[in-house]
């Protein structure tokens, strides 16, 4: 009742009081506080009434604005070169929610197939977080002190002089990729300004060996789509295509799709291979994962390629020791099912390799013709990018002292650049540089100056998609810290064009692109050309009337010297020349009238645009043109040659990128470090990844903290046992182990940078492990709640798979065993103590899970703490196993534990319609909704926890401290603005669980009761956040009762089971069991 | 022997025996009904920053409740109108009051004026106006005769009983969608039977306001 703070914040002054005063009361005192109870009594009866709350409204109100009425935005986002297409949630003017558009073909590209399911990935989901991240940096900074925005134009427009005074002589600007046509014309015009300017590119997240390898063959300015639909047989050489690797969205979802085996008469589904050292999402959706070391990866994909018959590779040898047969196997296995399938196979490699792997790469997929429209591979021209030199020029640059001016736009090369160069001291000795971050990371706090970046989400841009689908970013909200400039300002405030605003700039942009194309844009280059025809009659016109004015005097002169009859001639000439004048006058002012004319209907015709690619996400008719290489194979054997060590030696140090916060750039994004890896589980920092195999042998184990040599430089950290792990490789994560990240992602894990080789090389052999005597705690977020999975007949398959040969054998394999249940008992024992409290009229919800689709990225975890308000609870509470996720993903791994194969599957509450939760709660906290579900109650909670006890998939979350409450103490209030006003946010002492968004159901529920007939069809049903998000669209959810409904449609697979189903509590979530497509030959 | 207990203590346990229980009696009523929204919510009536009268504007004048609250019918919140919403009409009317200057104030410094909230529900209680306005729930059914109100007060409770005694059985509280503002009406004199509307029967519509924890609570 007592809801005031007033008597709250008396009693911790007093107290305050109290501890500051002498002990000895004088009656003055004494009298005060008297007075202070008085005052404390009223405001107790004054607590009574709730504390008095005012209602601001608009003082004008924009038009069609409904307050409290949510308004999505379509926008896009970059990371490396993916473009995933956005629409995101504005509450009340802030963004809240991020969510896939479907309209853009990177995030639904199945849309000409009708699909309306965008995904989206993890990073998608957090950069609403990162917008309001407290540690982002607010004003900018002049070495070290912050300063005002006013200064910082100054030193703009001053670097603008002094470029445009040495053209650009000494100047280096080295930039993170970003995809954006403004951005990349600004800087073809800074280079066109200071020729001499030296642009460089550097981005972990994009492949910069893929892109020099294609210089090499002759593929220069491509890039690389990925129809995995179109595959019969993918191979992924050290790729991680539905994780780090660029478009992995697209990937996953073409991928996803390509394996369906509902509605399909004698399933064909696609045959995933990975060749990889460490365990990536990738490699637990393959049907056949061969695990090497990453410098054997480029001598295996040699064999196969010579197996194939490509013979001009000379000679690489290699040892693969105990591993000789097994990679013999392979070879001829996989060299056999490319060619059956030569024309229908993609073959990929991953960034990390070197180049001339990626060449080697584009030769068989050459070979094997895969390459062309319609192919799994397709090579599109990227007319987007400009020419950039080599970082290692910049490198060489900087130690000689000839950079004067160092421009650095977006990225953290300090932290991502190999740390044995110590580019951090490289950029200090620099006498100008100056870093447009969102941060004042590593790299800006050594720069001369930082400038706060604006957040996509407060910025205009633009974007290209490797499609070449292009689409406009629009800010969601100003910028929050004011002044934030956008990449495409900063670089036309060095031109010299301050006055521009983004928004000028991308509009500007966009109307010197609509020359040709669709419908709209035919309209214009008609106006255009009655303009140029004008313009030609015009001066024709003019031109004419000159002619007539200068022609009469000759005439006339000679007029006056002949006869009468030239005399007349040249009268005739005036007349017609004056006529001609006339006309061409005329012709003048139809033209200019044309002019005038066109302009307006330009502008008209461009706005109209303008307003639809806005509404729409996507610049309509925008496509990339297919590439044609002229192959040119020369340099492969040399390259190969060169490129390929194959040593053997010692550990090999692998420095990987991360699955959740990437390069480090998502470092202090708390809900990224505390999601999970995908396959290890570890939260909030970084570890040796080893197979056990390999700990053993160096006598290490878990937790175990070791120093890691290689090369003359060397780290220390905790050793974490991975199975799937390649033997003799070690995985280090990058992006941790930071100083500059901010209050979240400073000290998390170790920087592990000084391991990636000088010249960029993410592995080497020749590392050395040495035991320290310490140890660490490392926070895994699963394994406690292990329940080892017995075996025969009382085994608790909690992941069903089988193969396809498998499936065809025994279609029902996934229900056997509650067959079986069902045939020893009888159907009377399976009745509940108490009355069945199933409902089954109305509307009931209900959801299916692909576990043939999911890969377990993460995205529905994080989808689902955006849209639930889920706390991080930080490392110790995920040691106390007292994490917070709703749904949360498992990762169970079978086979072999030196060389296993990993299944994912994603457990939220399953609404059991006899939920063992509710009858164990004493005060009725949880209790069935008349729809199926399993409410909760926060207030009634009064914390028993007797419900989780109780909960046979442990998903019912219980909230120890308050968490939200401490993380906004430490954090300040920006987070806040991210917050769902739909849901409830929940205090110490409460038990939580996954509502399957109820706030949206009730949302989809008052707009059908409000405009229709209550009835909320499936079409417009509510999705919920974790289904939204998947890029697999492996989630489903919707109303069972319903026969069409897409939900009941799935759940009629042969495959759909539900998880404990046995213990007779009718989950309403059940799963579709794996079928994997193993290659018989391969299988031991 | 000293007296340790005097002589009136015998009186004691009978005294108690009848004064407890009515002690008893009365701290548990008083607190049924003074801790109840019933005595502490209802007639709450703060000072608003602006004198304006309910009484006179909807209920002398006859403006409709929808001219101001305007998105009543479209989302969860009946907003409180925006500041050119009252000088559509006081740019004109009433301009030399001293209220009327405080509009322009806030209409010139952008600066919104601060109105004292009166229907508080708690935060975890999610009310949507639009779904009750389309059940033919009245505007008065839950803010009491607002046109009679000088000042606003809070009429009704709003407490979770209260909600849910008419989710339990709406039916004596519906009203066609036409009357809805209309404070006049009354469904009961009216005779109305929601079962028996034609409009409500051509739409399919259920009477079926929720009851379970998750219809208010999310």
């Amino acid at each position: 009742m007592s809801k005031t703070t007033h008597t709250d914040h008396s009693g911790i002054d007093s107290r305050k009081i109290e501890e500051q005063q002498p002990t000895n009361v004088a009656r003055r005192r004494f009298l005060g506080g008297s007075a202070a109870a008085v005052a404390g009594a009223s405001a107790l009866t004054g607590c009574i009434r709730k504390p008095v709350e005012h209602i601001l409204p608009y003082t004008q109100r924009p038009e069609d604005l409904v307050p409290g009425q949510p308004v999505f935005y379509a926008t896009s986002m970059s990371i490396g070169s993916s473009v995933q297409g956005l629409l995101v949630e504005s509450q009340d003017g802030r963004p809240t929610k991020v969510e896939g558009n479907p309209s853009h073909p990177m995030t639904n590209p199945l849309i000409t197939s009708g699909s309306k399911h965008a995904g989206t990935n993890t990073w998608a989901q957090a950069a609403v977080y990162q917008l309001y991240d407290p540690d982002r940096a607010q004003a900018p900074n002049r070495l070290g002190t912050e300063t005002t925005w006013e200064e910082a134009h100054q030193f703009i427009a001053q670097l603008s002089q002094q470029l445009d005074g040495s053209k650009g002589e000494g100047a280096a600007l080295l930039t993170e990729k970003l995809p954006s046509p403004t951005y990349q014309s600004l800087l073809g015009e800074l280079v066109s300004r200071f020729p001499k300017i030296k642009l460089y590119e550097h981005d972990p997240a994009v492949s910069q060996n893929g892109q020099s390898a294609a210089a090499q063959v002759g593929a220069g300015n491509t890039s690389i789509l990925y129809n995995l639909d179109q595959a019969a047989v993918i191979v992924a050489i050290d790729a991680d295509l539905f994780g780090t690797e660029t478009d992995a969205v697209r990937n996953t979802r073409l991928f996803s799709h390509s394996r369906r085996v509902d509605g399909v008469e004698n399933p064909a589904i696609s045959r995933l291979y990975s060749v990889e050292t460490g365990f990536s999402v990738t490699g637990g959706m393959a049907d056949n994962r061969l695990r090497l070391r990453s410098n054997l990866i480029g001598a295996f994909l040699v064999k196969v390629a010579s197996e194939l018959g490509i013979s001009d590779l000379g000679v690489i040898t290699a040892d693969f020791g105990a591993q000789q047969a097994t990679v013999d196997k392979w070879v001829t296995a996989l060299a056999a099912d490319l060619k059956a399938n030569a024309g229908k196979s993609a073959l990929s490699v991953g960034s990390r390799q070197p180049a001339a792997v990626h060449a080697l790469a584009y030769r068989i997929n050459v070979e094997l013709g895969n390459i062309g429209v319609g192919k799994p591979v397709q090579l599109l021209a990227d007319t987007n990018g400009q020419k950039f030199n080599d970082v290692s020029d910049l490198k060489t640059d900087l130690l000689a002292g000839r950079v004067k001016q160092l421009i650095l736009v977006g990225g953290n090369p300090v932290m991502t650049l190999s740390g044995r160069d110590d580019f951090a001291a490289l950029i200090a000795n620099v006498p100008a540089s100056v870093h447009l971050g969102l941060y004042r990371d590593e790299t800006g706090s050594n720069a001369t100056w930082q400038l706060p970046r604006a957040h996509f989400l407060e910025a205009w841009g633009d974007l290209r998609g490797t499609d070449g689908t292009e689409s406009i970013q629009q800010p969601l909200i100003r910028p929050l810290y004011a002044g934030a400039m956008s990449p495409i300002e900063f670089v036309a405030h060095l031109l010299g064009r301050a006055e521009e605003t983004g928004h000028q700039l991308v509009e500007n942009y966009r109307r010197t692109r609509m020359s040709s194309g669709d419908k709209e844009k035919q309209t214009l280059s008609n106006a255009q050309a009655t303009v140029k025809a004008a313009n030609t009659a015009v001066k024709a016109a003019t031109t004419a009337l000159n002619e007539a004015k200068s022609a009469p005097a000759p005439a006339a002169d000679a007029g006056v010297a002949t006869a009468d009859n030239s005399v007349a001639t040249a009268e005739q000439a005036l007349k017609t020349a004056t006529a001609a004048a006339e006309k061409a006058a005329t012709d003048v002012q139809n033209a200019q009238n044309a002019i005038e004319q066109s302009k307006k209907q330009a502008v008209f015709l461009f706005g109209r645009s303008w307003r639809r690619w806005l509404h729409d996400g996507v610049v309509s008719g925008t496509s990339a043109q297919t590439a044609t290489p002229t192959w040119n194979w020369g340099g492969l054997k040399e390259a190969l040659a060169s490129d390929l060590n194959t040593n053997t030696e010692g550990l090999e140090v692998n420095v990987v990128l991360d699955a959740t916060i990437l390069d480090g750039r998502f470092c202090n994004i708390p809900w990224l470090q505390e999601l999970p890896d995908p396959m290890t589980k570890l939260v909030w920092e970084n570890a040796a990844l080893m197979s056990p195999a390999t700990a053993a042998q160096h006598n290490v184990g878990t937790n175990d903290i070791v120093r890691i040599a290689h090369d003359g430089s060397s780290i220390t950290l905790p050793v974490l046992e991975a199975p799937g792990v390649a033997d003799g490789a070690v995985l280090l994560a990058l992006g941790y182990g930071r100083t500059h990240s901010g209050r979240v992602g400073n000290g998390c894990g170790v920087n592990v940078n000084s391991l990636l080789g000088a010249d960029g090389r993410y592995f080497g052999s020749g590392a050395t492990l040495e035991k320290t005597p310490r140890t660490a705690e490392l926070a895994i977020a699963q394994g406690r709640f292990r329940q080892e999975p017995r075996t025969g007949w009382g085994s608790r398959d909690f992941v069903r798979e089988n193969t396809v040969d498998g499936y065809k054998e025994t279609p029902d394999f996934a229900t056997q065993k509650e067959q079986h249940h069902l045939h020893l008992m009888k159907q009377e024992s399976f009745k509940s103590l108490w009355e069945e409290p199933n409902k089954r009229d109305g509307q009931q919800w209900g959801m299916s899970i692909d576990l043939n689709a999911c890969n377990g990225c993460g995205a529905c975890m994080v989808a689902c703490q955006a849209e639930n308000n889920i706390p991080i609870v930080g490392k110790e509470e995920v040691r106390n196993g007292r994490e917070l996720f709703w749904i949360r993903v498992d990762r169970y791994y079978t086979g072999p534990e030196d060389n296993p194969e990993a299944v994912s599957q994603p457990i939220a509450c399953a609404q059991c319609e006899t939920a063992p939760c509710e009858n164990v709660c004493p005060v009725a906290a949880t209790a069935h909704s008349p729809e199926g579900l399993n409410d909760m109650a926060y207030n009634r909670c009064i914390g028993t926890r007797y419900c989780a006890n109780n909960c046979p998939y442990k998903v019912r979350r219980f909230n120890f401290y308050n968490y939200t409450k401490r993380n906004d103490e430490l954090l300040g209030d920006a987070p806040k603005m991210q917050r769902n006003p739909d849901v409830t946010v929940r205090f110490r002492g409460v038990m939580e669980k996954c509502s399957y968004c109820v706030q949206r159901i009730n949302g989809a529920r008052i707009v059908a009761k409000r405009d229709g007939t209550g009835f909320i069809a499936d079409d417009v049903r509510a999705q919920t956040a974790c289904e939204q998000g998947c890029p697999a669209n492996a989630i489903v959810f919707g109303d069972i009762n319903d026969a069409d409904s897409s939900v009941t449609q799935t759940k009629k697979s042969n495959r759909n089971y539900g998880l404990l189903e046995e213990l007779n509590i009718h989950p309403r979530t059940t799963y579709l069991a794996k079928i994997r497509n193993p290659n018989p030959a391969l299988v031991s | 022997m000293a007296v340790i207990f005097p002589r009136w203590t015998n009186k004691l346990p009978m005294v108690l025996g009848v004064v407890g229980p009515i002690v008893g009696v009365a701290l548990g009523a008083g607190i049924w009904y003074y801790f109840s929204p019933n005595y502490t919510d209802v007639g709450y009536q703060p000072t608003q920053p602006v004198a304006f009268s309910h009484k006179l504007h909807a209920g002398e004048m006859g403006i409709d409740c929808r001219y101001c609250h305007n998105t009543v019918e479209r989302g969860a919140r009946a907003a409180v109108p925006s500041t050119t919403t009252c000088l559509n009409c006081h740019a004109y009317v009433k301009t030399e009051s001293e209220e009327i200057k405080k509009l322009w104030a806030s209409a010139d410094a952008d600066k919104p004026i601060e109105w004292v909230r009166v229907h508080m529900l708690p935060d975890y209680a999610y009310f949507d106006h639009s779904v009750h306005l389309a059940a033919g729930v009245g505007c008065a059914s839950c803010h009491g005769r607002v046109d009679r109100m000088e000042v606003v007060q809070q009429d009704q409770p709003l407490s979770m009983g209260w909600c849910l005694s008419c989710h339990r059985d709406p039916s004596s509280h519906l009203r066609p969608r036409s009357e809805v503002t209309n404070m006049d009406y009354d469904p009961v004199a009216a005779g109305y039977d929601p079962t028996t509307d034609p409009e409500r029967a051509r739409r399919d519509y259920k009477l079926d306001p929720p009851e379970h924890c998750s219809g208010c609570h999310r």
